[in-house]
């Protein structure tokens, strides 16, 4: 096997080795929780017979490590089993709200993902300058407003005030687009204002560091254009740190759209997470946080791979450096 | 009689560097400290009880005997901003100390011990990362329930990874240094090594992470008060003041708009001093930004 095989499956590897860890600390949520996880769900006036009877159904009385076996497997088989809090199947509630959640944050992703990489750019390679100074003013404000009073902020003008926008709730893409753009728009603009603000301060800062090299100064000194030396040698080199935090960003946006969700009334994955945790309903963390968790691991896993088709030396030495 | 050789001020150029930015560094340090001395003064500033419920006055506009106007229960609105400030300077200061003196020590610990010690350290960083931010927050304040020190403790724990990271590779770019090998020689034990040798020489960057995050730790607090897991009622924060003040969105706007300007003025002046603090405490960033 080749020196970039390896680190493939060692990378695979640790991906797995990861998802066993959180699996087990997940798991253990119902029972570190404080006070009896079942009366806390089916609420602590529930009559006796009742919360035997969920407790059977839960496997709570077996042996821990039994218990854990039973969770995990039904988790590999797609079962997260019944809410106690919702009466609905978990897998069932889960899967209605996932792609609520991806038409929301999918295009705030792509659009704050184009504005910060220009706007960090810009901003980089025009150091000092009145619009590098503008910029850094611009993205350092966005970066201190919190998504739920922007969200407020900008239903108030465009909802309150102008009535040009519907103020809450949602509309399927597939079933009326016009209606779609309309209740997506506050919601995605919310989120694409705080992503971008911190996509383009990164993004500043790999570019200040890569155009402060030494092979940068030497381009220029040979006669290069700037614009050649910056966007050709400048930009190809930020790209590792760019994926990097790319990904992170996916992780953010996942959990950042909660407050959105929220605001809005979009009955999203956020929304879900938000119920669940105010009703105690610790059977449906358990399985919101242990499928971002996946999802997040397997991002991860994409991006250390990626990082052996952008730089030769990764594959060469077989790990990351 | 000899002229003594004056003695040069190593932190001219740092702070310096620091004010460099003009006067939005001036405005983000008059600002951090307008809050401070709020939170600070909180019971000179103001004749008012920020809990004291006065239903007769329940949300007027503002006057002259209530600049800001009043809330639903008819608490001054003013006052419970002013205490507001302590609840988000008392919690992003204490969550960051925390997580900095955790996140340092396991950091320290995890590079210096690479072995076992470190990729137990750095897998639980690890994991902990796969779990976005303000869920993890959430899962950690529902284990200690609520009030100020559970949330002070779950923003904190979600801050740790930042610090670890970062002590971590400080750490392993500077124990094989000469001084270091020559203290191991002259046998010198670990934590000597650790606390007086490694730690003093990381901590430059540990202050600038440290000023960053309170920015963040301002704005997630507010968050989780929002959302009605952080401080509760009838304690003001500013967090929970946006969430009750959105019912009246329509009517009273300012109720909602002013402890958001809050969180918003306060979160971006820590960032601009953790930025220019960046700068100060970087050799290569010294200079024109």
């Amino acid at each position: 096997m080749n020196n970039y095989g390896t680190y493939i499956v060692k990378k695979a590897g640790d991906a797995i080795f990861s998802i066993f860890l959180i699996s087990v600390a997940v798991f253990l949520l119902v029972h570190l929780m404080p006070g009896d996880p079942v009366r806390a769900m089916l609420g602590y006036e529930a009559d006796e017979a009742a919360v035997q009877a969920a407790r059977e159904t839960l496997h709570l009385n077996d042996p821990l490590i039994k218990q854990y076996f039973i969770w995990a497997g039904n988790f590999l088989k797609g079962d997260f089993g019944q809410s106690l809090v919702l009466k609905t199947d978990i897998f069932q509630t889960i899967a209605t709200r996932i792609p609520v959640s991806l038409s929301i944050t999918l295009p705030a992703f792509v659009i704050s993902t184009v504005i910060g990489i220009v706007v960090g750019t810009i901003s980089a390679t025009h150091r000092g300058s009145f619009a590098d100074q503008s910029l850094t003013v611009f993205v350092t404000a966005f970066g201190g407003v919190p998504d739920f009073w922007i969200g407020i902020m900008l239903m108030f003008i465009f909802s309150v005030k102008l009535g040009i926008l519907p103020a809450m709730g949602y509309v399927s893409p597939w079933e009326d687009m016009g209606g779609y753009l309309k209740h997506a728009a506050l919601p995605v603009l919310v989120l694409t204002i705080t992503s971008f603000a911190w996509i383009g301060r990164q993004m500043r800062t790999c570019m200040l560091d890569v155009l402060n090299q030494d092979y940068i100064r030497t381009a220029r000194a040979n006669g290069l254009p700037a614009s050649l030396v910056h966007y050709k040698h400048g930009m190809r080199n930020t790209l590792i740190p760019v994926v990097t935090l790319l990904v992170l960003q996916v992780r953010s946006l996942v959990g950042g759209s909660l407050l959105i969700k929220q605001v809005f009334s979009i009955a999203g994955m956020g929304r879900l997470i938000y119920t669940s945790v105010a009703s105690n309903d610790y059977l449906t963390i358990q399985a919101l946080t242990m499928i971002i968790a996946v999802f997040v691991i397997a991002c991860n896993l994409l991006l250390d791979l990626s990082y052996g088709f952008m730089d030769p030396r990764i594959r060469a030495r077989g790990k990351r450096s | 009689m000899e002229k003594r050789p004056k003695k040069s001020n190593h932190l001219s150029p740092a702070v310096r560097t620091f004010f460099n930015r003009g006067a939005i560094v001036y405005f983000a340090v008059g600002v951090a400290a307008l809050f401070l001395l709020c939170a600070l003064c909180a019971g000179w500033l103001t004749p008012y009880d920020p809990n004291k419920n006065v239903i007769a006055e329940a949300v007027q506009g503002p006057s002259m005997k209530h600049i800001f106007g009043t809330d639903e229960f008819g608490r001054d609105v003013l006052t419970r901003l002013i205490y507001g400030s302590r609840i988000s300077l008392a919690s992003s200061l204490m969550a960051c100390g925390f997580a900095a003196i955790s996140g340092m020590l396991l950091g320290l610990l995890s590079g210096y011990y690479e072995g076992a010690v470190g990729r137990v350290i750095l897998r639980y960083v690890d994991l902990q990362l796969s779990i976005p931010p303000l869920l993890f927050t959430i899962i950690i304040g529902m284990f200690l329930g609520k009030g100020l020190t559970g949330l002070i403790i779950a923003l904190g724990f979600g801050l740790i990874p930042s610090f670890v990271r970062l002590m971590h590779s400080q750490v392993l770019a500077i124990k094989n240094s000469d001084f270091i090998t020559a203290l191991r020689l002259g046998n010198i034990g670990d934590w000597q090594i650790i606390f007086n040798h490694l730690l003093p020489n990381t901590l430059a960057p540990m202050i600038t992470m440290f000023a960053m995050n309170l920015g963040t730790t301002v704005m997630l607090e507010s968050t989780i008060s929002f959302l009605g897991i952080g401080i509760q009622q009838p304690t003001a924060s500013w967090g929970n003041m946006v969430a009750d003040g959105e019912k009246f969105l329509f009517t009273s706007p300012l109720l909602c708009i002013l402890p958001g300007v809050c969180v918003v003025l306060l979160t971006v002046a820590f960032n601009i001093i953790g930025d220019s603090l960046a700068d100060a405490l970087d050799p290569r960033l010294r200079g024109k930004l």
